[in-house]
């Protein structure tokens, strides 16, 4: 363990103490103590607010004041993957600050940006008057003076990346951070012991990466590109996964950089990473690619791979197994009542095709079946209630039918043998 | 009769003084002997500054060059100052009572809009020219006879296109008036978030909002802009404000990433990049004196002068001296 001093930082409140802690497999002494909210700022090099503070810079040419980056945290309020500040201060209102903040000897915060934000939320409007008082203070864990910038990243890595921290940074910002230190140079060993994760997760986030580097680069970094790739990083990582090979074509790449952001975000195609999955296959396929593109919305990709189905249905050998799904689609739309609404041309075509069906209603093999069925159907009281006149027309009727079959084929009817349910009451 | 130019440029070296110096020689060649002709000198902007006692006996006409591409900015101390030119052209106007002080309106510089018009008016200025008609004797003749002040109304006297820009926006705000889907309430909350939009090169929001586009981020977008705007609204109010003024500029059936260029769209309507400043008046009383102006001005096509158009815009006399008016 390096030595280091252990003098304590005079803008430390209240009783001090100090305690040996570990860190990504580092001993450090360390202050714990409180700290008034007024004498340190937020992190403004916090990965997980870059963004936002690089937003700013850009558009005014100055990083923004604390007071600013304090209403820009604030306003980072979504549900799944926002900073949920209002969230947070909720339950310190309640249970107070209860893992210390980090802060290295010259005050600046390592760790609990948004507990520092929400205790000036708190202590500035969130809270009654009465109780701002309390959240003006919060508890700190203080490096000694002298700790190095590698100690410093240690810790900053250990409450960000380890398994089992709160609000984990979101995929994107930990993917570009690593893959970061991998364009700076660090190699395989450097990275996994820096970030404590083995080379196979680490190597799928720099593809990821790398790819959603072109793909910001293709649409000039322009602010809806750059809100997607945060939001759906997952589908790069996705897309590097199945067919990396397949995007170092640039024709094809680029194809899939415009229909990602195309409608986007309000009426785009794809929604979650299962969504890119088959993109080569529909980009092969010109009448499947036709309708993604030229749709919009989720439907697009719908209907898109519904043609990518049926085309390589089309090339499956085994007759069964398409017929099979023929009938389920049918059965569907049978079930459904929505036939109602088929065109009449169709309807006449497929009953033209359906004539072509072996033992379709219309072959008169099994329109005789079904009259035997008939038949054999009926109950004693329904025969029994036939008249002498009905009886005498069945069986010419009966007659008329045998004599011309044997007239046409001169021979002998074959007798059939008919499986048909007996179901007599 | 003395004319005075304060131009970025000592004595008659650039283009705009020139071109005033002939003008101002061909309407002195129309005299007649009884009639006084003009006396042309140029002052640069250091020297007008430098002069320690207003100019003496009072000048009839003053021509100030606008050139500058920011109208406005920021100070050391975060105020927002107007642009050199139309700082001096209101400490003149301020200075000389007796003098009237013309704009001269550079087409190469940043384009004025309507807004930028009537607020010169309301800080003094008799007129503003754009540059081409200087040459004319038409033009300068119409400078000096033109009248600015009387006891019920201002004068303000354009050459060139402002005044089918100030005829463009008093149209739009007819159409707000007579827009039924709005609410009367939030007028004037349109017209300063559509100056404060204007300002802007582009609304973006957070990158980690989750519906970038939608008329709340939007809205959070725009307050997160107050250094930059002077503007803030309580977000359910702006999130109104904003969606009906997307339907009025992007239509019903927009994409809503169009949203993002709300900025570009306030611009196109008349609003300018640069906020406008009246001396005395907060944002807020500037935003509100502005708007009040626009609903109370008339404007009347006077005469084609050799294809330029020259236009008269009347103002109330009271806007100014009463601060502020009231507002629907």
């Amino acid at each position: 363990m390096a030595k280091l001093n252990l003098r304590k930082p005079t803008w430390l409140l209240g009783p001090t103490e100090v305690e040996r802690r570990r860190f990504h497999n580092i001993d450090i002494e360390v202050f714990l103590g409180d700290v008034s909210i007024d004498s340190i700022e937020g992190w403004m090099g916090n990965p997980r607010t870059e963004l936002q503070a690089e937003q700013f810079t850009e558009r005014y040419g100055r990083q923004p004041t604390n007071d600013e980056m304090y209403d820009i945290v604030l306003a980072d309020n979504d549900p799944k993957e926002g900073l949920k500040i209002k969230e947070l201060s909720g339950s310190i209102f309640k249970n107070g600050v209860r893992v210390p903040i980090v802060l290295n000897y010259e005050r600046r915060l390592l760790d609990g940006n948004r507990r520092y934000y929400a205790c000036m939320f708190l202590s500035k409007e969130a809270s009654p008057k009465e109780d701002r008082k309390r959240f003006q203070r919060l508890p700190a864990m203080v490096l000694p003076k002298g700790t190095t910038k590698d100690v410093e990243h240690a810790i900053i890595t250990e409450f960000n990346f380890a398994d089992d921290y709160r609000e984990e940074w979101p995929y994107y910002v930990k993917a570009t951070r690593v893959y970061a230190d991998h364009v700076a140079g660090l190699d395989k060993e450097e990275l996994e012991q820096k970030y404590a994760l083995p080379w196979r997760i680490l190597n799928t986030w720099i593809r990821a990466a790398g790819l959603c580097e072109k793909f910001l680069a293709y649409h000039n970094q322009n602010f809806l590109s750059r809100h997607f790739a945060y939001r759906h990083f997952i589908m790069f990582d996705e897309m590097m996964r199945r067919y990396k090979s397949r995007l170092d074509q640039a024709d094809f790449r680029d194809s899939v950089f415009d229909l990602l952001l195309a409608e986007y975000p309000d009426n785009h195609r794809f929604k979650s990473s299962a969504d890119v999955i088959r993109l080569p296959e529909m980009r092969d396929n010109p009448e499947s690619w036709d309708t993604l593109t030229s749709k919009k919305g989720p439907e697009a990709l719908k209907s898109a791979l519904r043609i990518l189905e049926v085309s390589t249905f089309d090339n499956v050998a085994d007759v069964n197994s398409r017929f099979k799904r023929v009938v389920k689609s049918l059965e569907k739309l049978v079930s459904t009542g929505v036939l109602s609404a088929v065109d009449d041309n169709l309807l006449e075509e497929f009953h033209g095709q359906a004539e072509g069906v072996p033992g379709s209603p219309q072959d008169p093999a099994a329109q005789v079946e079904k009259m035997i069925e008939w038949l054999d159907d009926m109950t004693s009281l329904q025969i029994a209630s036939l008249g002498a006149g009905t009886l005498t027309n069945l069986r010419k009727a009966l007659e008329r039918v045998l004599k011309m079959a044997e007239s046409i084929t001169n021979e002998q009817p074959a007798k059939r043998t008919v499986n048909h349910k007996s179901k007599r009451r | 009769m003395r004319v005075i130019h304060v131009d970025n440029s000592p004595e008659r070296s650039s283009v705009t003084a020139r071109t005033l110096d002939a003008g101002i020689t061909a309407y002195n060649a129309a005299l007649d002997t009884r009639q006084e002709p003009l006396d042309f000198e140029v002052l640069t902007f250091d020297e007008y500054d430098a002069l320690r006692t207003p100019i003496n006996p009072d000048p009839a006409l003053f021509f100030v060059t606008v050139s500058e591409s920011e109208l406005s900015h920021k100070n050391h101390d975060g105020q927002v100052v107007a642009c050199r030119s139309l700082e001096t052209a209101r400490t003149i106007a301020a200075q000389n009572s007796k003098g009237k002080v013309f704009l001269i309106a550079v087409a190469a510089a940043n384009e004025l809009t309507g807004i930028d018009a009537v607020v010169a008016g309301l800080n003094g200025v008799a007129g503003i020219i754009d540059e081409r008609g200087l040459i004319l004797k038409e033009v300068v003749e119409s400078t000096v006879h033109h009248v600015p002040n009387s006891r019920r109304r201002k004068s303000l006297m354009l050459v060139g296109e402002l005044g089918s820009r100030i005829t463009a926006m008093k149209e739009m705000l007819s159409d707000w008036e007579i827009d039924a889907d709005s609410e009367p309430t939030l007028d004037l909350a349109c017209w300063r978030a559509a100056i404060a939009l204007a300002q802007l090169k582009r609304l973006e929001p957070i990158i980690t909002v989750p519906q970038p586009t939608s008329y709340s981020s939007l809205a959070n977008a725009l307050n997160l802009n107050e250094s930059a705007t002077a503007f803030r609204l309580n977000s359910n109010d702006l999130r109104r404000v904003l969606s009906t003024l997307g339907r009025r500029w992007l239509g019903e059936g927009h994409d809503p990433p169009e949203r993002l260029n709300l900025p570009r769209y306030a611009r196109r309507s008349g609003f300018p990049r640069h906020r406008p400043v009246i001396i005395g008046l907060d944002h807020l009383k500037t935003d509100r004196q502005i708007l009040s102006a626009f609903q109370n001005l008339e404007i009347k096509a006077v005469a084609n002068l050799a294809g330029m158009n020259h236009w008269l815009v009347y103002l109330p006399a009271s806007m100014r001296r009463q601060g502020r008016l009231s507002c629907r």
